[in-house]
Order: structure tokens, then C-alpha cells, then sequence
């Protein structure tokens, strides 16, 4: 009988996928994504247009708002309503503090009046802004997947990098770089994080650099390790002895047999990095007003606990699921990728 | 909505452990507690220039006057005093039964040596301007002299004040936290022990615990009916909510969040009071470079506010939509209008300043939650016409830097009065000595010289006049966005009794309250 031969990928893939929980973990990991990138077609709403008058709304709460723009390239508005009347060109409407305000036709959002004013239904209820939740949750998958991926390649490039040369040209060369991993070991990971994000103005941009500068070092260790455990194999050996240069063995050779574990490290890395954003976006050191994180989320949210738990409910409950999907999908990526691991 | 009780259990459960794991005697009847959502300074008087310091000074130190109920000034250590024809020269006869802790009378001497010390380079106390009027200060200050020559001693009980030129406001000065008369026999640990006569000693300190005052026996004055006060260090509001509704605390700032839920409530309504502050909040805008040095855009600024919908909605209707810089129980029946949101009215002055496409800016803050909650709101504001504001948390200490260096296009910030005058509101603000070193770099001749006037005045009806003009000519200059003059809110355990507010933060020493059970 003719013996198939299976690539490793092909095989670490059908393992993968006889995995239940990494099925799971995959599914969790999708949907978030999906998310994310369908943000501005699935969300209700604007996430960022304030109702006031709906602040603190529990999940399921309608209500009625009118929507127009004061200039078309300004931001959307959107303001309840109690009452609207139309005068030919001119539209009056009274709001929730029995005030009436003018708008012309042409600042409205529409063309009839059944779609100036609509009646919505927020389905994770509103904010302390009166806020749609779910459209700032929906949009918050998105800062919490750049960040997370973003972060995670940073120390995936720089850990990779130093730890494959450390691992296979050893010297001096390793002995620099991992005193400098273990020096960075050293710090506190989270004070460390708030010390770099504390001494910038506070930017999404300034988190994910200070995740990946802090993570690189695990990265690092894991891949030194991975290189010199493979740099002594056999087929390393054979290509030193058909006289192929050290650095075209390191990354066509030896990198790319080390690749597995690591590729375990970047999806966990990426639920810690998701944390983190979280963690500092509450101190207030990440996303700034008003982007919806899901860190930031919480953070006010926190302040309505007691009124309105939902607003920090339901960040809380995404940041969950996808720090559980992403783990459990690293967990099934470690045991397909593993090729002792047999069934 | 969840009703209180339900909403009591949620809030109560994640801190159920906390709660029982510190929960002092409850409801002991011999003393009375309350919660500061931050620790002090000290018992220093030169350092106490934050709020919650300067309260608790005046339950451990006597100053000469002192504050009551309302704006009016009450005798303390002084029984008397006379001021002469020219307004430059006060008398004051102190009273000969009052006592220091360690059982010293307090005589004139006292007094020249808590005003000089204030004043001396080496305490570096940033209240030194209380005291920097009076003839000869200028020279302690600058470290050329030892002793004040516009303090005179006529004998242990009688004491003379010269100041260099009339200035009405200066008696108020005198019941501030930082002129308290301190013991110079004690002065080597009075950061931790007070060094002082009130009412109330200090028993113990625990930082960023609790503060425990005794009843001081030997006070010449009203004694406290409580034997003991205890003070609770709770910065997050909801542990203080929640140990309100346990019993462990007599009296709970409300959160402006839980207002209503408090004040509808039909077990807490009953003992719901509101508190005037005496205080506004404001956006500063540098006046003196572009852009906000045109007043169209600063008037644009104010227009674009939405203020009634956010007292209403977000500070849950407390605060009053501010109309100029003094505070309405300030102003004797000489109000205006405030500002009305007009954003149409904001886009047109946008467009006229030459900014049709709007404009991009950062607005600096430094604060609390609750300070902050209120700006997104406003930001969204000021987007809808085109203004972006961009908003920059900083420290306190950062902040407080930049502003003085004029740095920051705008700044959130609040003002709270020292003395209950509308000059307190007028000349540290908007007189272009102190704005243009200290604060927006708002300078305008005409109310540069109303100031003057006022300052030099006694309380008569034409000062309260030119006190409203003043306020009227900077409303209509928009310095500021102007937002509102906010309320606080307190609710008291039913067996609370002789609860009493004060205009005033230090007028408030808690001497009738007592606890019936």
C-alpha cells in the first residue's frame, strides 16, 4: 500500500480540528473578529452619538430620537424627542426639557419624517452618555483586536529576533541579550506598563507599544531555547556540512522548525495584550474619550455600578469571552502543533 | 430600574468581606462619624490651602473671627473689634478666658506670632497673601525684616492691625484656615499634632485611615455635645454609600449619581438636604493668544453648551446654569441670564472668527470621575458645531504648573470660595495681576478698575452694585465658559439630631449635632 505523506501543517490542522475545545476557542476568536471588522455595517448606531436623555437605560429600553447634522460635514446628532412639527422648510421639535429648537429640512438625516425620527431599540441598553452598548461594544472589538494583535506581532518581531540570535550564535551576542531579557523580567509587568504609559500623553498608539516592549522578553527566552534545542539536530548538521552560510541556516533551517511553540505564545500573547489595553484603558492611560474600549468601558462603567451594571457588564463579559477564546485556541494550537503529542 | 434594597445587595455583596472585616462599633451613640474621600495635609494652618484640610483646622484651632451659619462673621477669639474711619486700621479686643490644649492663655502675642509666622520665607506657606496687605509684610516676606510693624501689641488682650490701603475684604481673611492662631510652644509637630484651642483634640491619626477627635473639656467656647468625632478615609464612593446604608456613617455626600435614587427614596428623603457651595465650575480659555483671544469664539464656546440638559441629565439636576463668575447667593437679587445654547448662534460666531471649517484644540483636566464624566458630554457638544476638543488628563500637579504658565488653550477647573464675598469670585480670577501670572491671561482695564473699587469698599448697597457690574462686564467678555454653580447633597442617619449646614466649608465644626437612638 502506498504510504501517504502528510505535511506537519496538514496534520497539526486535522488534530486541530478534531479538537472540541479548540473549535470552541476558534468559534469565540471568530465571532469577535467578525465583529470587529463588520463594526460600521452591524452596529445600530453611532457609537459615539450621545442621547443624554437616555443615560443609564437597561438592556432592551426604546426610545425616540430625531437625527440631523448642523452642517453636513459635522458629526451626527442625535437628540429625544417629544414632539416634532414640520412647517413647510422648517421642522420644530421639542426635547425632553420642553425646549423648542428649529432645524431646516436639509440638516435633517432622511428624507421623511419616519426616518428623522426613529425609534430605537437598544438592545445591551445605553450608557452613562446614553450611548448605544452594543454599538460601543461592537466597535470596542475592534481597539481591543488592533491592540491585542498589533502588540502581540511587536513582541513576536523583537523577541523573535533576539532570541534566534542569542539561541544559535550563543557569545557574547546571547549573553547581552539575555541579561537584557532578564533585567527586563525583573520589572513588575502592569507598574512597568503604567510608568511607560504615564510618561506619554496617553495614546492607543503609546499602549501597544509599552505591551510589546514589556512582553518581548517571554518571547525571547521561549525562542532562544527552541534554537538551541533544534540548532543540534541532524538536519541542522547536514546543512552546516553542504556549506551553507549561519545566517541562511538560522532562518531557513532552524526558525522555521521552531515556529510552533511560538506561534502558541502569540495567541496567548494576544489575550494577555487584550488584558492589558483593558488594564490600562481603566486606569485611563489607554483609548481616550471618546473611543469606545472596552477597558474604558468598564472603567465608567464602574462608577454606575450600583444604577446601571450593564455598561460595565458587558465589556467585561467580551473581554471574557475572547481572552477564553484565544486561550482556548493557543491550548489546542499547542497540542496539534506538538508532534509528540499523539492521539 | 432596581429599587434601592435590590440595588443595596448588588452594591453590598462584592464588599461584604470589606465591610465586615473594618466595620467600626456601629451606631455608637457617643460618637459621631463621618467619611472624607481623602486624607489631609496636616495640622499645619500655613499648608492648609485644600478644602478638606481647611475644614478640619477649624475643629482643632480658634482664629479671631470666625464664620456662622451664612456669610455674616462672629466673634471667636476676638470678642470685639473696631475699624477706623480710613479702613486701614482694625482693633481687636480678645477674650481672656480662652486656653490653648496645653492649657496657655492665648494673648495678643499669639497672634502677631501665627500672622508673622505665616509670612516668614522659612514657612513657605502658600497662604502668605492673606496677610501680605498689612504694613511691614512685604518685608518679613522677602526676608528683610523678623517682625510685621502693622501689627501692633497694646497689651495681652488688645491687639492693632495697619494695612497699607482700605481693602473691606480683609476681616474675612482672618477667619480663613490659614490665619488660625496656633501654639508657638507646640509648633515642633504641628504637621501631626495640632497646636491649637478648638473644640475638638485630636485622639489619633492613622494615615489614609481614620481621624479621632475628643471632645476638648477645657473649650472657653460652645462645647461639642458629641464626645468624640471620628473621620473615615473612603475614597471610593460607593464603599461610602454602602456604609452609609449600614449604619457606619452618620452623614453621606450623596454622589450626584445616586441622588435621585436617595432623595425619592421614601426611607431617605425625609433626611435629604441640599448644600449650597458657594463655588462654580468653569472652562478657562487663554484670552491672550489665538485662538480664544477672540471673543467671538469665546462667546461661540459658551454658546455651544448645552448646560441645562447637562445639570439636568448628567449632574441629575443639581447646579444652577452659571451666569458670570459670582455665585447668585452672592449677588443680592442682580441676576442675568445665563448663556443659552445656541448652536446655530455658536456656528455663526465660528464662521464670523474666520473658522468656517471649526477648529482643533485640547482641553486640559486634572480630577476626579465625576469631573471628568461631565466633560465627554461637553466635548460632544462643541464637536456638534465643529469644535474639536480634544481632552488631556493630567496631574494635579502637572495641571496646576501649566495653567499658572499660561500653557493650556483650555482648562476645566472649579473655584470655591474662601470667604463668602462676591469680591472672592472677582479679583483672584479676572484683576489682570492675577489672571495674567496665574490664569487665563484675561486682562480688561474697565474691570481691572471696578475691581479696585470694590476692594476698597465697605459693604454698602453701591458695592454690592458695582459687584453685580463687575460680574456683567465679564459675562459679557466670556473669559470663561461659564457652566454652573453646583449643589451638594447630604443625607443623615434618622437618629441624627441638630444637623445644621453652613455656607461656609470651615464654619462647620459639628458642636449641635448629637445622636438619639
Amino acid at each position: 500500500m502506498k504510504q501517504q505523506v502528510q505535511s506537519p501543517w496538514r496534520v497539526a490542522r486535522q488534530k486541530l480540528m478534531r479538537d472540541p475545545a479548540a473549535i470552541v476557542g476558534l468559534v469565540f476568536v471568530s465571532i469577535i473578529v467578525l465583529a470587529g471588522l463588520l463594526a460600521p455595517i452591524i452596529a445600530p448606531m453611532d457609537p459615539n452619538a450621545q442621547v443624554l436623555e437616555f443615560l443609564n437605560q437597561p438592556p432592551g429600553f426604546r426610545g425616540e430620537v430625531i437625527h440631523f447634522r448642523y452642517q453636513p460635514e459635522l458629526p451626527l446628532q442625535m437628540v429625544a424627542v417629544r414632539e416634532v412639527k414640520e412647517f413647510g422648510e422648517r421642522i420644530e421639535y421639542t426635547d425632553r426639557l420642553n425646549r423648542t429648537f428649529t432645524l431646516h429640512r436639509n440638516q435633517l438625516i432622511g428624507k421623511t419624517q419616519k426616518e428623522w425620527v426613529s425609534n430605537h431599540r437598544y438592545w445591551l441598553g445605553t450608557d452613562n452618555f446614553g450611548r448605544d452598548v452594543l454599538s460601543r461594544l461592537l466597535y470596542g472589538a475592534r481597539i481591543s483586536l488592533m491592540v491585542g494583535i498589533s502588540a502581540s506581532t511587536l513582541s513576536l518581531i523583537v523577541g523573535l529576533l533576539l532570541g534566534a540570535v542569542a539561541g544559535y550564535y550563543g557569545g557574547w551576542r546571547e549573553t547581552i541579550i539575555m541579561r537584557f531579557t532578564d533585567i527586563m523580567f525583573g520589572f513588575p509587568t502592569l507598574l512597568f506598563l503604567i510608568g511607560i504609559t504615564a510618561a506619554f500623553e496617553p495614546s492607543l498608539f503609546v499602549v501597544f507599544m509599552a505591551i510589546g516592549f514589556v512582553t518581548w522578553p517571554g518571547m525571547a527566552r521561549l525562542m532562544r531555547g527552541q534554537v538551541m534545542s533544534v540548532k543540534e539536530r541532524e538536519f541542522v548538521k547536514a546543512a552546516k556540512v553542504l556549506g551553507f552560510s549561519k545566517w541562511h541556516i538560522l532562518w531557513k533551517h532552524v526558525v522555521p522548525n521552531c515556529l510552533a511553540p511560538v506561534i502558541v505564545a502569540y495567541t496567548l500573547g494576544i489575550a494577555g495584550a487584550i488584558m492589558a489595553e483593558a488594564s490600562l484603558s481603566f486606569l485611563g492611560l489607554g483609548a481616550q474619550p471618546p473611543i469606545s474600549s472596552w477597558g474604558a468601558m468598564i472603567s465608567t462603567g464602574k462608577d454606575f455600578l450600583r444604577l446601571a451594571p450593564w455598561i460595565s457588564m458587558a465589556p467585561g463579559i467580551a473581554i471574557a469571552i475572547t481572552v477564553f477564546g484565544f486561550n482556548l485556541l493557543g491550548d489546542g494550537l499547542r497540542d496539534a502543533l506538538d508532534p509528540t503529542m499523539k492521539e | 430600574m432596581l429599587s434601592l434594597p435590590q440595588k443595596r445587595i448588588l452594591a453590598i455583596m462584592p464588599l461584604a468581606l470589606l465591610i465586615l472585616s473594618c466595620a467600626p462599633d456601629n451606631k455608637n451613640i457617643n460618637e459621631l462619624t463621618i467619611a472624607y474621600p481623602a486624607d489631609i495635609r496636616g495640622f499645619d494652618p500655613s499648608t492648609a490651602t485644600d478644602f478638606r484640610s481647611g475644614r478640619t483646622m477649624s475643629f482643632v484651632y480658634d482664629n479671631l473671627v470666625r464664620f456662622d451659619v451664612g456669610t455674616e462673621l462672629v466673634p471667636c477669639l476676638a470678642n470685639a473689634w473696631e475699624v477706623s474711619e480710613d479702613g486701614i486700621e482694625y482693633t481687636f479686643h480678645l477674650r481672656k478666658d480662652a486656653l490653648f490644649f496645653d492649657g496657655n492663655n492665648i494673648t495678643a502675642s499669639d497672634v502677631v506670632y501665627s500672622f508673622t509666622r505665616i509670612l516668614l520665607p522659612k514657612t513657605t506657606s502658600p497662604q502668605s497673601w492673606l496677610f501680605d496687605r498689612i504694613v511691614g509684610a512685604k518685608d518679613v516676606l522677602k526676608g528683610l525684616a523678623k517682625n510685621v510693624s502693622g501689627l501692633v501689641i497694646k497689651n495681652d488682650s488688645t491687639l492693632v492691625i495697619r494695612i497699607n490701603e482700605p481693602f473691606a475684604p480683609f476681616i474675612q481673611y482672618l477667619a480663613m484656615p490659614s490665619a488660625a492662631i496656633v501654639n508657638y510652644r507646640q509648633i515642633e509637630n504641628i504637621h501631626v499634632i495640632p497646636a491649637g484651642s478648638g473644640p475638638w483634640n485630636l485622639e489619633s491619626w492613622e494615615r489614609d485611615g481614620e481621624i479621632i477627635f475628643a471632645r476638648n473639656e477645657s473649650y472657653w467656647g460652645k462645647k461639642t455635645i458629641m464626645p468624640r468625632l471620628r473621620i473615615r478615609i473612603l475614597s471610593e464612593p460607593m464603599t461610602r454609600s454602602a456604609e452609609f446604608e449600614a449604619g457606619n456613617l452618620d452623614m453621606l455626600d450623596v454622589p450626584n449619581v445616586e441622588i435621585r435614587a436617595w432623595q425619592n427614596h421614601p426611607k431617605w428623603g425625609e433626611y435629604f438636604y441640599k448644600e449650597d457651595d458657594l463655588s462654580l465650575y468653569y472652562v478657562g480659555m487663554n484670552c491672550s493668544r489665538p485662538p480664544f483671544n477672540d471673543i467671538r469664539l469665546r462667546k461661540a464656546m459658551n454658546y455651544a453648551v448645552d448646560r441645562e440638559k447637562i445639570i439636568e441629565v448628567l449632574r441629575f439636576g443639581v447646579g444652577i446654569p452659571a451666569s458670570g463668575p459670582v455665585p447668585p447667593s452672592l449677588l443680592k437679587g442682580n441676576q442675568i441670564d445665563p448663556y443659552p445654547y445656541d448652536p446655530e448662534k455658536a456656528l455663526r460666531l465660528l464662521k464670523e472668527a474666520g473658522y468656517p471649517d471649526g477648529l482643533d484644540t485640547k482641553l486640559w483636566v486634572a480630577g476626579d470621575a465625576e469631573m471628568y464624566h461631565v466633560l465627554e458630554a461637553m466635548q460632544s457638544n462643541w464637536q456638534a458645531v465643529g469644535i474639536r476638543v480634544e481632552l488631556l488628563l493630567s496631574d494635579w500637579n502637572v495641571f496646576r504648573t501649566a495653567v499658572k504658565e499660561g500653557k493650556p488653550e483650555l482648562y476645566y477647573l472649579s473655584w470655591f470660595a474662601d470667604y463668602p464675598d462676591g469680591e472672592n469670585f472677582l479679583y483672584p480670577l479676572f484683576h489682570s495681576k492675577e489672571s495674567m501670572v496665574k490664569r487665563n491671561r484675561f486682562s480688561n482695564a474697565e474691570i481691572d478698575s471696578i475691581i479696585d473699587l470694590i476692594q476698597a469698599l465697605p459693604a454698602t448697597p453701591k458695592r454690592e452694585e458695582l459687584i453685580a457690574l463687575a460680574n456683567r462686564r465679564i459675562f459679557e467678555e466670556a473669559p470663561w465658559v461659564f457652566l454652573w454653580y453646583p449643589e451638594s447633597n447630604v443625607v443623615i442617619q434618622p437618629w441624627l439630631k441638630g444637623f445644621e449646614s453652613k455656607l461656609i466649608f470651615n464654619a462647620q465644626r459639628y458642636d449641635g449635632w448629637y445622636k438619639e437612638l
